[in-house]
């Protein structure tokens, strides 16, 4: 019985709960004249204050054209946190501020064309969440990804 | 011990810090773009002299403006008949990344020029671009001149100011980026 009841849970219970930062939530096709991916920036309970830069160079389809990053989620946060979204020349170089996003206000900002080769997000009053998610999508033009 | 040490140093310090202005420091690409960054300035550029009389890169010569960035040849502009380069990017970005040492920080203005020599020249920024300020990066989309030049609008009082131009190129599938490792 606590077999089946385990097996029932892992089947209700989605992949994306299990996520992290950096993780690839989903590619898209729209038609034909762009791709895009979504990659989750920040997603957890985030007592830290930073998540960790991604390098779009060595990311799976690398530099996109532009990106626009997004504060999705603030499950659990006993204060709305503040998401600053930058751009660094480097892996833990000058931080360029794109945007502050909070769920009230700006929630999303778009870079483009694509400026950084890393983006990294800085958290603050993020105490007390449970799930906070800032995701980010990049675009690329769908010819550059045919086989 | 002077030997280990400076074989330490030159192990623990990276290559960057020795660049000067006009060093290409970084080819890369993948996706949509080929991306070569280069230093128009490294240095301390604090001799006292204000604009004009303080460009970057002006590679050895103490005050020069009359050296640009060919951003068709992805070199240094000596004003000599154009060869075969690179290419113009689609767009580009200068960034003021670092301005160490400095109280007083360092106020630059980026130009560009109708011509190798410096004829018509054009700021392209509205505003100062200023380590530590809301302004510290410049997009230029799409690229509107050949020549670059960053010229210091307001000399601060550090010993290390660095301003990067960021060239992106569209980048063909399965084409490796010329120069990148």
């Amino acid at each position: 019985m606590p077999r089946r009841i385990l097996a029932t849970l892992l089947l209700l219970i989605g992949s994306a709960a299990f996520a992290v930062d950096g993780d690839v939530s989903s590619t898209v096709d729209y038609g034909s004249r762009a791709r895009m991916k979504v990659v989750l920036l920040c997603d957890g309970d985030h007592e830290a204050t930073d998540c960790n830069p991604l390098d779009l160079n060595d990311a799976e389809y690398g530099l996109p054209t532009h990106l626009s990053a997004s504060l999705t989620r603030t499950t659990g946060c006993a204060a709305p946190p503040t998401a600053e979204v930058r751009g660094l020349d480097d892996s833990i170089g000058m931080p360029f501020l794109y945007a502050s996003l909070t769920a009230a206000g700006t929630s999303s900002v778009t870079v483009n064309p694509v400026r950084h080769r890393w983006i990294d997000v800085d958290l603050s009053t993020q105490n007390g969440c449970t799930d906070l998610e800032v995701s980010l999508r990049l675009f690329y033009p769908f010819e550059d990804l045919q086989e | 011990m002077r030997r280990l040490c400076l074989f330490l140093a030159a192990l623990i310090f990276p290559a960057l810090a020795f660049a000067a202005d006009g060093d290409s420091i970084r080819v890369y690409g993948s996706g949509a773009y080929c991306v070569k960054e280069v230093l128009l300035c490294d240095g301390d550029h604090v001799d006292g002299v204000d604009v004009p009389g303080n460009g970057c890169p002006d590679t050895s010569i103490a005050n020069s403006t009359d050296l640009r960035w060919d951003l068709q040849l992805g070199t240094v502009s000596t004003g000599t008949v154009a060869t075969a380069g690179a290419g113009l990017p689609l767009f580009f970005v200068v960034e003021v990344r670092a301005d160490n040492g400095a109280v007083t920080k360092t106020k630059v203005d980026i130009f560009g020029y109708d011509e190798a020599d410096g004829t018509g020249t054009h700021q392209l920024n509205a505003t100062v671009l200023q380590a530590g300020s809301a302004v510290t990066s410049l997009t230029v989309d799409p690229t509107t001149h050949r020549y670059i030049n960053v010229e210091i609008d307001t000399e601060g009082d550090g010993t290390d100011l660095d301003v990067v131009l960021r060239a992106f190129t569209p980048k063909k599938y399965g084409v490796k980026c010329p120069g990148a490792s």
